[in-house]
C-alpha cells in the first residue's frame, strides 16, 4: 500500500517537497537498516504533518539549498561517469563563461551586478583565474585577475592576456608586472548594444586559424567602427575578429539568443540557442537563421522541436568514451540537464539525433550555461547556480535571484585514466608543432594558440620542416597538415604549397577546410578562383558547399557562374541556401552579362535558379521568357510564379494572362499569381484583360472565384452587376468572392450595392458577408447594419464573426460602441458580445476606453460576461495558497486533459509539434516557478518570452492584424496571427507597424474552468520538461497530425470515392491539425469518427521528410484494423507497423483507422531511428 | 610689488587674448561672436566615437570646464559609437521611437544651449555619392538644434592614421574624410556657425603614432592633444604661465596667473600664484594600450613626446636669475614639485606638479565619474526592459534611472567646487 501510495503521490505533484524534505529523514532511517516501505510509510506520514505546517507559511518559498552537497544529491548522473565539485563559491561566484589557457587555468567571467547595476554603485564584476595545482580534480587556488567590470559575459585569455565582454566595448586585459592582476586595459573594439543584458555579446572562441569569434543575441544592434569601415549588426549573429588585422566581420546570422559556438575537428561551425527551438545548428559563412530581423531564406537548426539550449562543446580526447568522439553536448538550462547529440554527415551538412542525458537534476537552481572539455579530458560544467532564469519576466530586484553563488562541476569517465595534458608554456617551437598532433582538441587549440604568439618569423621555417617530414602513411596525415594550415593562416603567411597538398587531400573533411582558407586567401593567391572552381565540382558537398561561399568575396560574374555550376550535382538545403545567397549578392555583376548573352550562366536550369534568386523585374522578365519556352525545371514552378508575383511588371503579368488561357493545366496557379501580383505591387496586365470576364463560367469553383477577386483587383465595373448577381449566389466562398469584388471596385455603386445587402430581406448569411466588407468602406454603415441584425435572429457563430470584424478593424470598436449605446439588442446577443470580448482582445486592450465603451454599450443591452469560474483575479496571497494546492494534489494527468480541452497547442508546441504563436512549452515546468506559471495564465501579457514580441499592423483600409512577424523581405511582411496563418502582407499596403504590448494569448481563456481543473493545468504545466512521463522523450514519435473532420460532407465524399480518396492530395478533404500528448500518443477519443458504409473510421495523416532514399521504419504501438498511404500508393501494414522504401523528398501518409477493429484507447508511431536505416528521415513539426 | 607684477601678468594677457582674436578674425573673415559659455549653461557633445571616447578621458570637457571656472556650466556627452548625422547607431529592437527620433529625444531631454557636434567620419566610407545625404542631415540636425534654441558649433572628421591598412587605401579614404570636413565647413560658413578643423592639423603632423589605438579612435595621448585643437578652434588663449623673478634687481615678470611674492632670498623665495585655469595634466605615455588612470597622489607622467608637449604648450614655468651656485627645490603648499640647479633654474624650469595640477587630476576623476552615471542613466542596460517596450515588466524599475540625478547633481557640485583654482604657495628653496 505504501509504494502504491507514495507513487500517486509522487505524480500527485509532490515530488519536489518530497525529495526535498524526505532526503534528510531518509538518511536518518538509513543508518538504522530501517527497511524502505517503513521508511516510505513514515515520509508519507512526515509530508501530511509537514504540509499543514506548510500551509502555515503563506509566503513560503521553494529556493534551494544552496550548500553544494545538497546540490551534488540532487544530481542523476549517466552510467559509468562520476562527478565532483571543482570549484564553488567563494573561489568562483556567478560565473557567465569560462575558457582555458595553456598553462591550464581556467579564466571566467562572473557577474553579482546581474541583471542590473544598482543606482549610484560602481561597477565590481570579476573576472576569476581557477588552478588545480595538485592535479586532484578539484580547484586549489582563485585569483581575481580584474575587478571594476559591469555584467561582463565573454572572456577569451590569449595574446598574453585576456580578452573580455564588458557591456558596449572588448578590453584585452594584462598582466605586466606578474602579480596576476590585470594592470593594463586596452579597449578593442566598442559599440556593441547593451538594449537587453541577457543578449550582451557573448560565447568567445578561437576559431581554427587564430580569428576571435563571438557571438550576440536578437536585442542587441551593435555599430563598431573600424579602420575598415562601420560594421553594423542589428539582431542575433556571430562576429569574427582578427585582433592583428583589425578586421571584424559578421560570420553568421540570426538565432534568438545563441550562447553556445564550438569548432569541430575539420573547422566546422555548431551553435546552440538558448531561446530557439532547433536545438543544434550548423553554421558556415555567410549562414542566416531564424530572426525576426527576417530573410527570405534561412537554414534550419538540425533538431526542429528540441530544446533550448546553452554553451557547447565537441567531444574529443582520450578520457572521455570512443563512441562520443565528435559528439556534442550541450545544457538543457532550464530542464536543468545536460544533453547530448550524435551527428552524421547529410548532403552537405548534418543531421543530429539527440542520445541520453549526460546528467539531470531535479534541483531548479543548477544552471549549466557553459561546458568544456578540459586539459585532463575531463568535462568541465559551469553552473551559474539560480533558481530564477527569467531576465525580464521577474524583477530584476525579485530577492530569489541569486547573486552569491557559482559552481563548476567535473565529469569524468569511470575507470578512464586521464589525459596528461603536454607542457606547452615555454614548449619549443617543435614540441608545440608535435602536439599539432593529439588526439584532444584542448592541446591542439593551445599549441596553435601559442605558435601564433610566436609570430611567423620564429616558427615558419620549422613548421616548413615539420610539415615535409610529416609520416604519410600516419591515418591522421591529412589532419596533421590542415593544421598546419591553419597555423600559417594565422600568422598571415599565404602557403600555397601546404594549402595545394590540404586541398588535394583524400579526406572530404580536409579538403573542405582547406577551401575555407582558399577563401579566405581569395585575393592572396594566384588562380584562386580556377582553385575555387574545382572545389565547386568536387565529389563532396560539403566542399561544393565552402566553394560556393568563397566564390562569394569576388565581385564578379564569372564567380557566379562557377558557383550556379554546382546544380550539376546533387543538392540539398544548405547548398540552396548558399548558393541562392552567392547568386543573389552576385546579381549586379552576372545580371548585365546575362542580357548581353542569354546562355552566359551555362543551361537553363543554372540560367533559372539565378534568375529566380533576385529580387527584380528585368531578371523576373528573362525567368518568364524561359518558362514559357519550357525550359524551367517544372520543381522550380512555384519559385518562377512567386517571382512574378513579387517582382513582375505589367509585360510579365500580360504574358501570365496569356498562359491563364494557354496552359489549362495551371491556369488555378496563374490566376493566384496575378491576383498576388496586385496585393503585393498593385500591379495588372493591361493586355485585353476583359477575357477574364469568361472565366466568370468556369465550372471550376476555384477559377470562377480567382476571376472574380481579379476583376475586383481590375476594377473592371462593367461586369458590376454581374458580381452583383454572384453575390446573392448560394455558395459562400462565391458570395464572399464576389462582395470582396466589390469592394475592390470601390465605385459608388458597387459601395451602394454591398450597402444594400448589408441591410434587412436579405438573407442574414448575405447581410453577414457584405457587412464584413462594409467595415471598411463605410464604418458607421456598417455598425448600424449590425446592429439591425443583431435584433433579428441570426446564428451564434455568425454574431461571433461579426464582433471579430469590428475588433480587428481600426475605430471599429469605437463605432460600434456608439451605435450600440442609442439602440438596444436582445439579452442573449449582448451576452454573445461580452464573451467575444472577453475572448478576441488581449488583456492590455481591456483598459482602452474604446473597449470600456463597447462593455457599457452591451451591459447596457442587459448583456453579462460569462460567469467566471476560476477567479482571474488574485492576490499574490492567493496565487501562493494556489501554489501550495497544486504541489501537494494537482493531477497533471487530468490537467493534460484540460490542456488539450482549452487547445492550448494551436499556439503553444511540445517538443516542437503545434503551434509557434506562444512559446514552446515542453520545459516550462522545470524552467520556471510555479507562480511564474499561474501569473502568465491569468495574465499573460505580465510576462513575454524574448521573440513572441506582438506587433500591430495597420493597414491602408484601416483593418488592423495582430500578430508575430515571421520574415520579411524587400516588399512583404509575413506575420502569424492566432490561428497560426501565415499571412503575406505587401509592405505598400501597410500604414503603420508596431511592437505593442501585450500577448496574443487571450486573458480569460480559463475563467470557465473549476478551481480543480485550473489546478489540474498548472499541475501538469509544472510537470512540463520535469524527469519523468511529462518530458517529451528524445525518441523520435510523430506528433503532427492532420485528421479529417467528422462531417456529413466528407462522409458522402468518402463514400462515394471509396476509402483510398484520403490518400494523395484532395482538395475537397477538410483536414484539421491535432498534437500528440507529451508522451507522443494520439488520444483516439479526440479524433472525429466519420461513419461510412464499410464501418467507422478515424482518418489521420503525417508527413516524414526523407533526406536520402531508403528503407523506412514506422513503429506502431497497435496496427490492428489500420489501413496506410504513401501519397496515393497503399502501403502494407505489419502487425508492428511499417517498412517501406521511400525516396527523397517529403512524403505524406495517410492511415484510416477502423474503430470497430483498432483496440488501444491511442494511437503511438514511432520513426525508427537513422543508424537502424538505410534511409535518412527527418520528422516534419511545421504544417 | 605684488600688485604690480600681476597687474603686468594681466595687461600681458589680456593684449594676448585680444591679439589673437584680432589675429584669428583676420583670417577667418566670419563674423563670429567670440565663444563664450555663461552660468547655467548646458554643453551637449554629439557626434560618433570621437566624441563617445572623450567620456573615458574627460578631456574636451575638462578643458571648457576649466575655462569659466566662475560661470556654473554643466555637459552632456551623447556621443555614441558607429553614429551618423540621422543617429543611426541609436536603434534598439523597437522600431519606436526609432534612432532619429531618439536622438533628437535625447538631445531635447538634455536641454543644451551650445551643442558640439563631430559626425562625417562614418558617412566617409560612403564616399562622395553619400555626401548629398549627409549634408542634408546635417543641416536637418542643426535646424533641430536651432528650433531647440541652441547653439551649434561644428566638428571636422579626423583624419585615418593607421598602417595596418595599404597606404592607398588609407589615402583614399582620407581624401574621402577631407571631402566630408570641407562639406562641414561649407556648412558652417553658410551658416555662421563656429567650425573646428581637426583634420588639416592632424593630417600636417609629422609624428602620429601613439595618437590612437588602431587609426581611428584616439587614445588618451590623442585627447590631450585634441584639446589643444579644439582650444585654439575655439580661439582660447593659451593656459600656460611663467613667471620670471630676478634676484638681483627684485623685477619680477609674469604672464598667466596672478602672482604675489612674498619673499625673495636665496635661500627661500616665496610667492603666492592663483592660476587663471587649472592646467592641463598630460596623460601618461603609452603607445596602444591604454592605462588606467593612476591613483590619485600619484605622481603624474611627465615623459610627453615634444612634438605634442610643444602642440599642446600648456606648461608652468618657472624661472630664477641670481640665484648662487647650488639645487634649490621648488616647494608647493609644502611638498616638493620639483628640484634642479641654479643654472636650470635661471634658464627656467618647466613645473608639472604641484597643488593645482593634483587639483586638476581630481577635477577629472569627478567628470569621469559624473559621465559614468549619466551614462548609466540615459543610455541605461536593458533599457528593452526599463524604457523600451517591455516596460511592463521592469518599468517599476525606472525609478532607479531617476535616481541617478542625485548621484551627478552631487558630482556637479564638487566640479563646481574643484573647477576653481586655488591661491597656493610657492617656495623655492635651497637644498642644503
Amino acid at each position: 500500500m505504501g509504494k502504491m501510495n507514495l507513487e500517486k503521490l509522487k505524480f500527485a505533484g509532490f515530488k519536489g517537497l518530497f525529495h526535498r524534505m524526505s532526503r534528510t529523514v531518509w538518511y536518518f532511517f538509513k543508518q538504522f537498516g530501517i527497511k524502505s516501505t517503513a521508511i516510505n510509510l513514515f515520509v508519507i506520514l512526515f509530508i501530511i504533518l509537514f504540509n499543514s505546517l506548510v500551509w502555515a507559511q503563506g509566503n513560503l518559498k521553494d529556493i534551494p539549498n544552496p550548500d553544494p552537497q545538497n546540490e551534488l544529491e540532487h544530481m542523476h548522473i549517466e552510467d559509468g561517469f562520476k562527478i565532483n565539485l571543482f570549484a564553488s563559491d567563494p573561489m568562483v561566484v556567478k560565473p557567465i563563461q569560462m575558457n582555458w589557457d595553456a598553462q591550464g587555468r581556467l579564466w571566467v567571467v562572473s557577474s553579482t551586478i546581474y541583471p542590473h547595476l544598482k543606482p549610484g554603485d560602481e561597477p565590481h564584476d570579476k573576472i576569476y583565474v581557477l588552478e588545480d595545482t595538485n592535479g586532484d580534480g578539484t580547484a586549489d587556488k582563485s585569483t581575481i585577475f580584474a575587478d571594476g567590470l559591469l555584467t561582463p559575459t565573454g572572456i577569451l585569455p590569449g595574446d598574453g592576456g585576456v580578452y573580455v565582454a564588458n557591456a558596449t566595448e572588448i578590453l584585452f586585459l594584462k598582466d605586466t608586472d606578474g602579480d596576476g592582476k590585470a594592470d593594463v586595459r586596452r579597449r578593442v573594439l566598442n559599440g556593441f548594444g547593451t538594449g537587453d543584458v541577457h543578449h550582451l555579446i557573448h560565447t568567445f572562441r578561437w576559431g581554427p586559424a587564430g580569428k576571435l569569434y563571438f557571438n550576440q543575441s536578437i536585442y542587441i544592434y551593435s555599430h563598431i567602427e573600424t579602420p575598415f569601415g562601420p560594421k553594423d549588426l542589428e539582431g542575433g549573429g556571430v562576429w569574427q575578429y582578427d585582433p592583428q588585422t583589425l578586421r571584424l566581420n559578421i560570420f553568421a546570422k540570426g538565432l534568438i539568443n545563441p550562447w553556445g559556438h564550438r569548432f569541430g575537428r575539420w573547422g566546422q561551425s555548431f551553435l546552440t540557442d538558448g531561446a530557439g527551438r532547433e536545438g543544434i545548428n550548423y553554421a558556415f559563412p555567410g549562414a542566416t537563421f531564424t530572426s525576426w530581423a527576417g530573410s527570405e531564406k534561412i537554414i534550419h537548426g538540425l533538431n526542429p522541436g528540441q530544446p533550448k539550449e546553452s554553451g557547447l562543446e565537441v567531444v574529443s580526447g582520450r578520457h572521455l568514451p570512443k563512441k562520443w568522439q565528435g559528439n556534442l553536448i550541450t545544457n538543457d538550462f532550464r530542464a536543468n540537464r545536460i544533453n547530448r547529440f550524435v551527428l552524421t554527415e547529410q548532403g552537405s551538412g548534418y543531421t543530429s539525433k539527440q542520445a541520453d542525458d549526460i546528467l539531470w537534476s531535479d534541483d531548479v537552481a543548477f544552471r549549466p550555461v557553459d561546458v568544456s572539455v578540459g586539459p585532463d579530458g575531463a568535462l568541465y560544467v559551469l553552473d551559474w547556480y539560480n533558481p530564477i532564469i527569467q531576465h525580464g519576466e521577474v524583477d530584476f530586484r525579485d530577492p530569489r535571484r541569486d547573486h552569491q553563488h557559482g559552481r563548476i562541476w567535473r565529469i569524468t569517465a569511470k575507470d578512464e585514466p586521464l589525459v596528461n595534458p603536454p607542457k606547452l608554456v615555454g614548449a619549443s617551437t617543435n614540441e608545440l608543432l608535435d602536439a599539432l598532433k593529439l588526439p584532444e582538441k584542448w592541446s591542439r587549440d593551445q599549441a596553435k594558440r601559442l605558435l601564433k604568439e610566436r609570430g611567423a618569423e620564429k616558427i615558419m621555417p620549422k613548421l616548413k620542416k615539420w610539415v615535409k617530414n610529416l609520416d604519410e602513411n600516419d591515418p591522421d596525415y591529412e589532419h596533421n597538415l590542415l593544421e598546419a594550415l591553419w597555423v600559417t593562416q594565422s600568422v598571415h603567411v599565404v602557403d600555397k604549397p601546404l594549402l595545394t597538398s590540404v586541398l588535394n587531400a583524400d579526406n572530404h573533411n580536409a579538403r573542405a577546410a582547406a577551401v575555407r582558407v582558399l577563401s579566405s586567401w581569395y585575393d592572396k593567391i594566384d588562380g584562386a578562383r580556377e582553385l575555387l572552381a574545382n572545389a565547386a565540382k568536387d565529389k563532396a558537398p560539403r566542399v561544393r558547399l565552402e566553394a560556393v561561399n568563397g566564390l562569394r568575396k569576388y565581385h564578379s560574374a564569372d564567380a557566379a557562374k562557377i558557383a550556379l555550376s554546382v546544380l550539376d550535382q546533387p543538392m540539398d538545403n544548405f547548398l540552396d541556401f548558399s548558393l541562392w545567397k552567392t547568386v543573389r549578392e552576385l546579381e549586379p555583376y552576372w545580371l548585365k552579362k546575362l542580357k548581353e548573352n542569354p546562355n552566359y550562366l551555362g543551361d537553363s536550369n543554372k540560367k533559372a535558379y539565378a534568375l529566380k534568386s533576385v529580387n527584380k523585374q528585368e531578371a523576373v522578365s528573362m525567368l518568364l521568357q524561359l518558362y514559357v519556352k519550357g525550359q524551367v525545371p517544372d520543381k522550380y514552378r512555384n519559385d518562377v510564379l512567386s517571382s512574378v508575383a513579387r517582382s513582375g511588371g505589367v509585360s510579365e503579368l500580360n504574358t501570365l494572362l496569356d498562359l491563364v488561357f494557354n496552359d489549362a493545366k495551371y491556369q488555378e496557379k496563374y490566376l493566384n499569381t496575378l491576383d498576388q501580383a496586385f496585393q503585393q505591387q498593385g500591379m495588372k496586365p493591361d493586355n485585353d484583360i476583359d477575357r477574364i470576364n469568361n472565366l466568370v463560367s468556369s465550372d471550376k469553383n476555384a477559377i470562377k472565384i480567382s476571376a472574380i477577386r481579379l476583376i475586383g483587383d481590375w476594377k473592371l465595373v462593367k461586369y458590376r452587376q454581374r458580381i452583383i448577381a454572384l453575390a446573392r449566389n448560394s455558395d459562400e466562398d462565391i458570395q464572399k468572392a464576389a462582395l470582396s469584388a466589390l469592394s475592390s471596385l470601390g465605385d459608388d455603386q458597387s459601395k451602394k450595392a454591398i450597402m444594400t445587402m448589408a441591410q434587412k430581406n436579405n438573407s442574414s448569411q448575405l447581410r453577414v458577408l457584405a457587412i464584413k466588407e462594409l467595415v471598411s468602406i463605410n464604418l458607421r454603415n456598417a455598425a448600424s447594419s449590425t446592429v439591425d441584425l443583431l435584433k433579428d435572429d441570426i446564428g451564434e457563430s455568425e454574431i461571433s464573426d461579426l464582433f471579430a470584424t469590428f475588433i480587428s478593424q481600426k475605430n471599429g470598436i469605437q463605432v460600434l460602441a456608439d451605435d450600440l449605446g442609442n439602440n438596444k439588442i436582445p439579452k442573449d446577443m449582448a451576452d454573445i458580445g461580452l464573451r467575444e470580448v472577453q475572448r478576441k482582445l488581449p488583456s492590455h486592450r481591456r483598459e482602452d476606453d474604446d473597449v470600456k465603451a463597447l462593455i457599457n454599450a452591451l451591459k447596457d443591452s442587459g448583456g453579462e460576461f460569462p460567469p467566471e469560474r476560476m477567479s482571474q483575479q488574485l492576490s499574490s496571497d492567493q496565487i501562493n495558497r494556489l501554489e501550495l494546492q497544486i504541489k501537494a494534489g494537482a493531477d497533471p494527468v487530468k490537467g493534460e486533459k484540460v490542456f488539450r480541452k482549452l487547445s492550448c497547442m494551436n499556439c503553444h508546441a511540445l517538443g516542437g509539434a503545434g503551434g509557434h504563436i506562444g512559446p514552446d512549452l515542453s520545459s516550462i515546468g522545470a524552467n520556471a516557478p510555479t507562480d511564474y506559471i499561474i501569473t502568465s495564465v491569468l495574465q499573460p501579457s505580465a510576462d513575454i518570452k524574448d521573440g513572441y514580441e506582438l506587433n500591430r499592423v495597420v493597414k491602408n483600409d484601416g483593418s488592423v492584424l495582430m500578430g508575430y512577424p515571421v520574415s520579411e523581405t524587400e516588399s512583404t511582411v509575413v506575420m502569424e496571427n492566432t490561428n497560426g496563418d501565415k499571412l503575406t502582407i505587401p509592405k505598400s499596403q501597410i500604414d503603420q507597424q508596431n511592437v505593442v504590448p501585450g500577448s496574443l494569448m487571450p486573458p480569460g481563456l480559463t475563467s470557465s474552468l473549476t478551481r480543480d481543473e485550473f489546478v489540474n493545468l498548472i499541475g501538469y504545466l509544472s510537470k512540463l520538461g520535469e524527469p519523468g512521463d511529462f518530458r517529451v522523450s528524445k525518441t523520435r514519435y510523430i506528433r503532427n497530425w492532420m485528421t479529417l473532420a467528422g462531417d456529413d460532407d466528407m462522409t458522402a465524399i468518402i463514400n462515394n470515392n471509396g476509402l483510398k480518396s484520403i490518400a494523395g492530395d484532395n482538395d475537397n478533404l477538410q483536414w484539421n491539425s491535432v498534437y500528440s500528448e507529451v508522451s507522443g500518443k494520439l488520444p483516439l477519443d479526440e479524433l472525429p469518427v466519420i461513419h461510412l458504409n464499410s464501418g467507422n473510421f478515424s482518418i489521420i495523416s503525417f508527413k516524414i521528410n526523407v533526406l536520402s532514399r531508403g528503407i523506412v521504419d514506422l513503429n506502431f504501438n497497435n496496427a490492428k484494423g489500420i489501413r496506410a498511404w504513401n501519397g496515393q500508393e497503399s502501403l502494407k501494414v505489419n502487425p508492428n507497423g511499417i517498412e517501406a522504401t521511400l525516396n527523397k523528398g517529403m512524403h505524406t501518409i495517410s492511415l484510416a483507422v477502423n474503430r470497430d477493429s483498432f483496440d488501444s484507447n491511442s494511437i503511438l508511431i514511432q520513426l525508427g531511428e537513422p543508424e537502424n536505416n538505410p534511409a535518412q528521415t527527418r520528422l516534419v513539426l511545421d504544417n | 610689488m605684488k600688485n604690480i607684477s600681476s597687474v603686468i601678468g594681466f595687461t600681458c594677457f589680456f593684449l594676448l587674448m585680444v591679439l589673437s582674436k584680432a589675429y584669428s578674425y583676420n583670417f577667418k573673415e566670419t563674423s563670429l561672436q567670440p565663444f563664450q559659455l555663461h552660468d547655467g549653461d548646458r554643453v551637449v557633445f554629439l557626434g560618433n566615437s570621437l566624441m563617445e571616447d572623450d567620456q573615458r578621458y574627460g578631456y574636451i570637457e575638462f578643458a571648457l570646464t576649466t575655462r569659466w571656472p566662475d560661470s556654473d556650466v554643466t555637459y552632456r556627452n551623447l556621443g555614441w559609437s558607429g553614429d551618423n548625422v540621422f543617429g543611426k547607431a541609436r536603434s534598439y529592437y523597437t522600431p519606436n521611437p526609432g534612432p532619429y527620433k531618439l536622438m533628437i529625444q535625447q538631445l531635447k531631454d538634455a536641454n543644451p544651449n551650445v551643442v558640439f557636434i563631430a559626425y562625417g567620419a562614418v558617412e566617409s566610407y560612403k564616399g562622395k555619392k553619400g555626401l548629398p545625404h549627409f549634408r542634408k542631415g546635417l543641416n536637418q540636425l542643426i535646424d533641430k538644434i536651432d528650433s531647440i534654441g541652441a547653439k551649434s558649433v561644428l566638428l571636422s572628421p579626423l583624419p585615418q592614421m593607421d598602417k595596418r591598412t595599404s597606404i592607398e587605401n588609407l589615402n583614399a579614404h582620407n581624401n574621402e574624410l577631407e571631402n566630408y570636413t570641407s562639406a562641414i565647413s561649407d556648412i558652417a560658413s553658410q551658416r555662421n556657425l563656429r567650425f573646428i578643423d581637426l583634420f588639416t592639423p592632424i593630417k600636417h603632423l609629422n609624428n602620429k603614432v601613439g595618437l590612437t589605438t588602431d587609426g581611428i579612435h584616439l587614445n588618451e595621448m590623442g585627447y590631450y592633444y585634441l584639446t589643444s585643437l579644439i582650444s585654439s578652434g575655439l580661439d582660447l588663449p593659451k593656459r600656460n604661465w611663467s613667471i620670471e623673478i630676478n634676484l638681483s634687481n627684485g623685477k619680477v615678470n609674469t604672464k598667466g596667473a596672478e602672482v604675489s611674492i612674498l619673499k625673495m632670498d636665496n635661500d627661500k623665495t616665496q610667492f603666492q600664484v592663483k592660476d587663471h585655469y587649472l592646467p592641463l595634466p598630460a596623460p601618461p605615455l603609452t603607445q596602444d594600450l591604454e592605462v588606467r588612470l593612476p591613483p590619485l597622489g600619484q605622481n603624474f607622467n611627465k615623459s610627453v613626446p615634444p612634438f605634442i608637449e610643444k602642440q599642446v604648450g600648456d606648461a608652468h614655468r618657472i624661472k630664477i636669475t641670481g640665484l648662487k651656485k647650488g639645487c634649490y627645490s621648488l616647494m608647493v603648499d609644502g611638498a616638493q614639485a620639483a628640484s634642479a640647479s641654479a643654472k636650470e633654474w635661471a634658464q627656467g624650469v618647466v613645473i608639472h606638479d604641484g597643488t593645482s595640477f593634483r587639483q586638476a587630476m581630481q577635477l577629472r576623476y569627478k567628470i569621469l565619474e559624473k559621465n559614468k552615471q549619466f551614462f548609466h542613466q540615459y543610455r541605461p542596460l536593458n533599457r528593452t526592459y526599463l524604457i523600451g517596450f517591455r516596460t511592463y515588466e521592469q518599468g517599476q524599475n525606472y525609478k532607479e534611472l531617476k535616481e541617478l540625478d542625485m548621484f551627478i547633481r552631487r558630482l556637479e557640485e564638487q566640479i563646481a567646487e574643484l573647477r576653481v583654482p586655488q591661491k597656493n604657495d610657492y617656495q623655492v628653496v635651497a637644498v642644503k
